[in-house]
């Protein structure tokens, strides 16, 4: 697992999510990132909306 | 991906009431999306994303550039799909006739043509009302 896929893990982690679909590549990651970000902005939840699409940012530079 | 990222963040900023942070992501998302040529419906959704930023700012008249330019896209994203459908021999003279980008062309997806209609309506409708707002009934009404 790539240092991106373990960044990601810990974010499920702290949030109680499954670990088994964890991806492995820094695309799918991304990918993950943006899905988890929009489905928490979509039920108001600001605050972790912010943390995974922050990290989908920094995974972009 | 880049681009969506962004797209994401300006729609997020949107969101929590921050239309300037909005506008700054969804400016570099619209930049990267034209350098990476892809396709004109992709350069719509954000255009119309954008203008809704500056319609939120007050910002009338920047708003209608970019709802005008997201129109002008579908269209054209409309087009390709045409051309698309047309038999081979017809389809190689349009695209000779029209210096059609190959590439955009082979993105045109005949099945996203109920979206991109769809799509076309908001972008219209919001054109209008953006013409509403700094008075230009006349173009209002034609939209």
């Amino acid at each position: 697992m790539d240092h991106s896929a373990c960044r990601m893990k810990e974010v499920l982690m702290r949030n109680n999510c499954k670990l088994k679909d964890v991806p492995e590549s820094a695309t799918e990651v991304l990918v993950k990132f943006n899905h988890e970000g929009m489905s928490c902005l979509s039920t108001n939840d600001f605050k972790e909306a912010l943390e995974y699409l922050k990290l989908a940012e920094e995974l972009v530079f | 991906m880049t681009a969506l990222t962004f797209n994401n963040l300006g729609c997020y900023y949107k969101k929590v009431k921050k239309p300037k942070v909005a506008y700054r992501y969804m400016l570099k998302a619209l930049e990267l999306e034209e350098q990476c040529d892809l396709p004109e419906s992709h350069l719509a959704s954000t255009k119309l994303n954008i203008c809704a930023i500056l319609s939120s700012m007050s910002k009338h008249t920047e708003a209608v550039q970019y709802a005008n330019s997201a129109c002008s896209d579908l269209i054209e994203a409309l087009k390709l799909i045409k051309i698309k459908c047309l038999p081979d021999d017809k389809m190689n003279r349009a695209v000779e006739h029209f210096s059609i980008n190959l590439k955009k062309l082979a993105h045109a997806d005949p099945s996203n043509r109920p979206l991109l209609h769809q799509t076309l309506s908001i972008a219209y409708y919001n054109l209008a009302v953006e013409f509403e707002y700094i008075q230009n009934f006349e173009e209002a009404m034609k939209t």
